[in-house]
Formats: C-alpha cells, sequence, structure tokens
C-alpha cells in the first residue's frame, strides 16, 4: 500500500474542552490512485492531512507511506508534498524560485534543477512565466505553480486541501480536468480533499465521506450512488432522491 | 470649507514655522563646529538603529511563538520604555552605572564599569529606549507571514535554519530595514538622554538647544536644525518608500496554525535572550524605584518615602498642566486625524494625496526642530493672532501636530478595513455628507479614534524634545521638570517624579481601556507600522 492510515485520532485542547477533529480514521491507499476526502466543513479533511505531513502530531493511531512508518518524522524528512488552500507561493521569489526550491533544499546540481523546473512548467503550461512574481498571475496560474512546486520534488503522495475553492466557477472545472489528467499521465497517488461533492464525483477513484472526524462510508463514486447507506449520505449526495411512501396500486394502460 | 481649514491649520504650524529655520539661514555657521556634532548624531542613529532592529527581532520572533514560555510577559516588558519617557532610562543608567551607581560602589568599588557619560552610555540607553518602536513594528511583520508559507517551506525538504534564512528573513527584510529608518530618526530626534549623558559626545539636538537657550544664537541654532531635519527626512522617505514596496502574500486566506516551526532549541536560546532582555529591563525601571526612596542619591542611601512629598510640593502644578495638556490633545488628534483618514480614503478631491502628505510630513520633522521653529515662529502675533509663546495653546498645538500622523493612520487602516459598501448602503438610504460620517462612518471608526486619543496621550505626557522650546514660567511640563532635577543632581527627585508619572499613564491607559476595550498595542504597532 502506498498510504496505510491506522486509527488516526486527534483531540485538540480548546479552553479545556476536548475535541475529537479526527476519530479512528483507517484508511489504505493504493498507488496510482486519486482519493478524496470528502466532507462539510469542519470534518476534520484538514487535519487530517496536516497530520500526515507532520505538522500536527497524533493523539493515536499511526500513518506509513511507501512501507516507512512516517510517526515522529519531522515534516521536511517525509515523503509528501502539499498544496495548499491559499497556496502558500514564496511572493519573494520568482515562478522559477517557487518551483525549484524543493530541489534547492536537496542541493541538486544547477543544470538538473533547470531541467527539472522548465520540464514540470512545461506540463502545466507556465513555460515563458518562469521570471513572473506570484503577484504578477492569474489565480489559475498561481494555482499551477502550487502543483508545479508539488509535483517537481515527486514525491509519494501529493496532498491536495480544497485546492481549487479559491477559483471561479468555470476556471475550477478547467483545473479540476487537468488534474485529473496529469494524476493519469503521471500516475499519482493524491489524497484530495474538497466539500464539494461534484468536485469529488468527477476527480475521485475512490470516495471517503466523512462526518466529525469519522467515515461515514467509502466507496467508488458508483457504490454511492447506487448504494448510499444512510439519509446522510443520500442528503450529502443532494442529487439521489429518496421517494417515502408506500406503493399502493399499479395503474396499467391499455 | 473644512478643508480650508484643515490646510490653513497645517500652512499656520508646520510650513509657517519651518519655514522660519530658511530665513535665517547664513551659509558661515556651516564649520567645524557643526560637522563633528552633526557626524555624532549620525553616527548613534545608525548604530541604535541597528541595535534596536535587532533586539526588535529578537522580541518580536521569540513572542509570536505560540510555545514559548513567558511570551506575554516578554511582550509586556518589551513595550513598557514606551509608557515612560524615553530618558528615565538615562536616570536609571545613571543610578546603576554612574560613579554613584548602585553597581559601580558595589561590584565595581567606585570605578564606573564603563563611562556612561558619552557614546556608549547614550546607545546603550536608546536602544533600550527605542527598542520598543522596532519590536511593534517586527512584531507586526512576523504576525503577516502567514504559517502557510513556513509550512509550504518545510514540506517541500527545507530544514528550519533554511526556512528562517530563505522565508522568514526575506519576508522580514523591508520591516527590518523600516524599522532601522525609524529608530534612526527617533535616536536623530531625541533631546532627553543626550542631554542627560552625551557628555562631551555632542548631538545636534542638544547642541541646536544650548545655541538658542543659552548663546541665543538663532543663526547656529537654525542651521543646526536644517542639518538634522535633512537626514531625517531623507529616513522618513525611504521608509515610506519600503513599506511600499514591501512584497505581498497572494492567494486567498490562509488559517492559523499551532505548527511550532521553530523547534525547541532555537526556541529555549530565545527565551534566554528574552530573559535576560526583560532582567535588564526590570533592572532599569526597578532602579527608579528604589532612586525614588533614598534620601538624596549618593549620600548614604537611605531609606525616605520624604521624595514624594517634596516633588509634589515642587512639581504638582506642572504634572496638572501635563496631564490636562496630553489628556485634551488626545480626541483632538483622534478626531482630526479621523477626519483627514476619511477625507484621504473615502473622497477624491484635487489635493487629496497633498493633505496627507503635509500631515504625515509632521512625523518627518524632529521633534527638535519642529519645536524651536515654533519658539521662533510664534514669539510674535501671526494672522491676527496673539503671541503664542509662553501661553497652553503653543504646547497643545505642537502636542496635535506631533501626533496627527498617528491619528490619521490609524484612520486610514481602519477605514480601510470597514467595508465601503456599508456606507453606500447608508448612502442609498439617504444618508449624506456630515450625516454619513457621524452616523455610519464615525461609529465604525471608533476604535482607531480610542487608538489615537490614548497614542497621543502617552506621547504627549512622556514628549519632551519640542516642548522643551516652548514651555514658560506659566506653563510647563513634568517632564521639563524631570530634566530639570536631573541636571542639579537631585536624582532621587527625579526618579521620585518619574515614577508619579509613569503610574499616572498606566492609569490613564487603563481607564481609557476599562472604559473602550478596543485600545490595545496591536493598534498601537499598526499605528507605527503604517507611518
Ligand atoms: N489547531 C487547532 N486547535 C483547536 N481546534 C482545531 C485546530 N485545528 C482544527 N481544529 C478543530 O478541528 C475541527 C476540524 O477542523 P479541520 O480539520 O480544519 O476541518 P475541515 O478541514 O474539514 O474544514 C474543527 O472543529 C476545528 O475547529
Ligand atoms: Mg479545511
Amino acid at each position: 500500500m502506498q498510504v496505510s492510515i491506522r486509527d488516526l485520532t486527534k483531540v485538540f485542547q480548546e479552553k479545556r474542552r476536548e475535541i475529537a477533529a479526527v476519530d479512528h480514521f483507517s484508511l489504505e491507499v493504493e498507488s496510482g490512485r486519486l482519493v478524496t476526502l470528502l466532507g462539510s466543513s469542519g470534518c476534520g479533511k484538514t487535519t487530517i492531512l496536516r497530520m500526515i505531513a507532520g505538522f500536527e502530531t497524533p493523539t493515536a493511531g499511526s500513518v506509513s507511506i511507501a512501507n516507512h512508518n512516517m510517526n515522529g518524522l519531522p515534516p521536511n524528512k517525509r515523503p509528501v508534498a502539499m498544496i495548499f488552500q491559499s497556496y502558500a507561493l514564496f511572493p519573494h521569489m520568482s515562478v522559477f524560485e517557487n518551483v525549484a526550491f524543493g530541489l534547492r533544499v536537496r542541493n541538486l546540481p544547477r543544470r538538473e534543477i533547470k531541467e527539472r523546473v522548465e520540464k514540470i512548467l512545461k506540463r502545466v503550461g507556465l513555460t515563458g512565466k518562469e521570471k513572473r512574481a506570484p503577484n504578477q498571475l492569474s489565480g489559475g496560474e498561481q494555482q499551477r505553480v502550487a502543483v508545479a512546486r508539488a509535483l517537481v520534488v515527486e514525491p509519494e503522495v501529493l496532498l491536495c486541501d480544497e485546492p481549487l475553492s479559491n477559483l471561479d466557477q468555470s476556471l475550477r472545472i478547467k483545473m479540476r480536468e487537468e488534474i485529473k489528467r496529469l494524476q493519469k499521465e503521471l500516475g499519482l497517488t493524491i489524497l484530495f480533499v474538497t466539500h464539494d461533492q461534484e468536485e469529488a464525483f468527477y476527480l475521485s477513484d475512490h470516495i471517503v465521506l466523512i462526518d466529525a472526524g469519522k467515515i461515514i462510508q467509502q466507496g467508488t463514486p458508483k457504490d454511492f450512488y447506487e448504494n448510499p447507506k444512510s439519509d446522510f449520505v443520500r442528503d450529502f449526495l443532494g442529487g439521489i432522491k429518496r421517494v417515502d411512501g408506500e406503493l399502493v396500486r399499479v395503474i396499467a394502460k391499455t | 470649507m473644512f478643508l480650508t481649514f484643515l490646510f490653513l491649520f497645517f500652512f499656520l504650524f508646520v510650513l509657517y514655522p519651518l519655514g522660519h529655520l530658511f530665513v535665517g539661514f547664513e551659509r558661515p555657521v556651516l564649520d567645524a563646529q557643526i560637522w563633528t556634532p552633526f557626524l555624532n548624531s549620525l553616527k548613534l542613529g545608525a548604530v541604535v538603529g541597528f541595535l534596536a532592529s535587532l533586539f526588535g527581532f529578537v522580541l518580536a520572533l521569540a513572542t509570536t511563538q505560540k510555545k514559548l514560555f513567558g511570551r506575554k510577559i516578554f511582550a509586556s516588558l518589551a513595550t513598557l520604555p514606551l509608557i515612560s519617557p524615553p530618558f528615565v532610562l538615562a536616570i536609571a543608567m545613571i543610578l546603576l552605572f554612574g560613579r554613584q551607581g548602585v553597581i559601580t560602589q558595589t561590584v565595581f568599588a567606585g570605578t564606573p564599569l564603563f563611562p556612561i557619560y558619552g557614546f556608549w552610555g547614550l546607545a546603550l540607553v536608546e536602544v533600550l529606549a527605542y527598542t520598543p518602536t522596532a519590536y511593534l513594528i517586527l512584531k507586526g511583520v512576523l504576525e503577516a507571514i502567514p504559517a502557510s508559507m513556513k509550512e509550504a517551506a518545510l514540506n517541500l525538504g527545507a530544514g528550519r535554519r533554511y526556512t528562517f534564512l530563505k522565508i522568514v528573513l526575506p519576508l522580514a527584510k523591508h520591516g527590518l530595514i523600516s524599522s532601522f529608518l525609524l529608530v534612526f530618526m527617533e535616536s536623530l530626534a531625541d533631546f532627553g538622554n543626550p542631554l542627560i549623558l552625551s557628555g562631551n559626545f555632542e548631538v545636534l539636538a542638544v547642541k541646536a538647544y544650548m545655541e538658542m537657550t543659552s548663546f541665543y544664537n538663532i543663526h547656529a541654532a537654525t542651521a543646526m536644525a536644517l542639518m538634522l531635519l535633512a537626514p531625517s527626512l531623507i529616513a522618513f522617505f525611504g521608509q515610506r518608500l519600503f513599506l511600499k514596496k514591501s512584497v505581498v502574500v497572494v492567494g486567498g486566506k490562509s488559517q492559523g496554525s499551532s505548527f511550532d516551526w521553530l523547534g525547541k532549541k532555537p526556541r529555549r536560546v530565545l527565551f534566554l535572550l528574552c530573559s535576560l532582555y526583560s532582567l535588564l529591563i526590570i533592572l532599569m525601571y526597578g532602579m527608579i524605584c528604589v532612586g525614588s526612596v533614598t534620601k538624596a542619591w549618593g549620600v548614604g542611601f537611605a531609606f525616605t518615602l520624604g521624595n514624594f512629598k517634596e516633588v509634589w510640593e515642587l512639581s504638582s502644578k506642572t504634572l496638572f498642566d501635563s496631564v490636562f495638556l496630553a489628556f485634551i490633545s488626545g480626541p483632538i488628534t483622534g478626531l482630526l486625524g479621523m477626519a483627514i483618514a476619511y477625507l484621504v480614503v473615502r473622497r477624491k478631491f484635487l489635493g487629496r494625496r497633498l493633505l496627507e502628505a503635509v500631515t504625515l510630513f509632521a512625523f518627518a520633522v524632529p521633534g527638535t526642530v519642529l519645536g524651536l521653529s515654533y519658539a521662533i515662529a510664534f514669539n510674535k502675533p501671526v494672522l491676527g493672532l496673539p503671541v503664542l509663546q509662553g501661553t497652553w495653546a503653543i504646547i497643545l498645538l505642537l502636542f496635535v501636530v506631533r501626533n496627527l500622523p498617528v491619528g490619521l493612520q490609524a484612520g486610514v487602516a481602519v477605514l480601510n478595513q470597514v467595508d465601503k459598501s456599508i456606507e453606500e448602503a447608508a448612502m442609498n438610504l439617504g444618508a449624506k455628507g456630515w450625516g454619513l460620517f457621524r452616523r455610519v462612518t464615525l461609529p465604525l471608526m471608533a476604535p482607531a479614534f480610542f487608538t489615537g486619543w490614548a497614542y497621543s496621550f502617552v506621547k504627549a505626557i512622556t514628549a519632551i524634545s519640542a516642548v522643551v522650546f516652548v514651555v514658560s514660567g506659566n506653563w510647563s511640563l513634568v517632564t521639563v521638570d524631570i530634566l530639570g532635577l536631573v541636571e542639579n543632581g537631585e536624582l532621587s527627585y527625579a526618579a521620585a517624579l518619574s515614577l508619579i508619572l509613569i503610574a499616572i499613564v498606566i492609569l490613564v491607559l487603563l481607564g481609557i481601556k476599562f472604559f473602550v476595550g478596543l485600545v490595545s498595542t496591536r493598534g498601537l504597532g499598526g499605528a507605527l507600522r503604517g507611518v
């Protein structure tokens, strides 16, 4: 398994009150799959990603990536890359330098850095914009830089925290198509967080529906449509209607 | 109408008096006599600017670490010097390290550890006095760096040191430069500390004062004032330029994060540094307390409470005058600042930028220079006004003009946050002009108003460099009294009076805070940063 999460739990202490943001969360993700964590705001999606990336210490449970246990490993030693909701582009660096950051950290030779950055910029369609500063880019272009910066370090898993939520509707649809295409072409393993069920259904091989830190149902998009396990799932998906009542009679027309 | 009044006000009370400096200017005055203090002032300003920014940065870095033990205490101690006249630290310095100083007498058997009268004593005291300025600016700068920025760096494999050097430091660079320039300006304009401590190390602000009041040499005094004005203006506009150029974070909002990016070891180092700094501050102000209950400093070190009684009898009138003038300067500054902010931000009219520039200009002019120009310009009737010199009005005017830029910035900051649509909604409902301002905009700006009030009060009651030129027998200020006591060697009295002043400032600030609950050091920091 590429990603294997066992009983991951996070309890936040807030003003003497305990909030179980993530509650015994377990998940297996195969290599090359795109798995979506779907749920409304505050259900714990970001916290799960942050524990995988190493920014939060789990209260209990474990995360392992490519068969290595991640517990106790600092964020900079983990083979994951994250695309932040706010992109978190470095404002004082050009597009090129932003993307090259992860490679410079690894002390790679200049030639290789240049080659790899140019290659990935071409993939995301940013060739010719290397010298721009992040604030000279449109929202969609900023998004692409964030994607390129994360992909260039060739992570075992790509973590995406609602990466499309800051884009307008038409751009959102375009970008999700591109992410899907990149994922297929490069065989990426992606954990994708969203609160938008349409996005989840379009992108995912596998959907995990979460509420209050717990898994409600998981499966392929098809499973969800054909066999929603509860009213909550139906409500959340919205599109699936259930008709209450009793079949009284069938009138056949001749 | 109001605009005409504003422009007339600035013309009369900023440009007109400053013009007098040029009238009296004569070239031959620029000799060696003036170059040495000029270079001294620059050197002092540069050293103090650098060190205070360094200290301020360390303190800001520490107090923005959520996991740092005692960060709240460090933060309050770091800003303590803001609420006392800067030269109180000079008094503490003498009480500690002077010839009769506690440490000199006990630890070093009567030989001062280092010459406190001169460059290094002065520099040390000014660093302590102006570190709060740097701290507030840099704290704001560090808080403005989103947590996700550091997390992204770590996520891409960067270590903590790399993240600090390549992300945090570059993003704080403009703040650091701007803090250096502002402290440089404050040091140039400082009057109280060099008057007490400069010894043979002459600086322009004090020299100009001496020329004016001791030798009645207006030519020399104005020449020195102009020499002081030039670098200060350059620093001020340089600082505004750097602030404008500072990098903009793009993308959506990011949530706060409790992630501790700095790590345990650096945090321990920060804790240690902050503890040392805080100890020094406690030692300094503790010394003021000790000095205030010691009978005639230097002669036997006997305990007494008599000092308070004595200084009360000597200075209760000036104390009341100070509190009164500083207190009423608050609402005037707050209201004017907000009104100008409103005009500058919300209204489109010719001369909008000019109005802003003229208001801010008063901040760029060192207090000594403005005070000197007032003393020359308002010594005679102007435009049918009676002679202002020697009245309470000239002191109040100086307070208002000096603090207006901060009031303006506080107002601008709030207006930029308040959604314009709220006002537009009110306009649709029929509110307009003054009514709109009073009913809708004013309440929204109330926090800025009270921040401006508190700031003006503190600044006014601790001010010395400008007002020292315009006080008189009838209207004097407590800061002038304290300086006089120090000059006469009455250190115990000076300490006692300083303590009373600090107590009053704290009481008034608590009062304002209690009634409004809106004044915070954050607001103060924002205002300082904006200017
Ligand atoms: N650092 C924190 N301290 C306290 N509570 C937190 C913290 N981070 C998240 N939470 C709480 O945990 C819950 C889940 O948050 P989050 O993972 O951000 O949800 P989502 O990303 O699904 O919107 C929320 O109730 C949130 O308030
Ligand atoms: Mg979230």
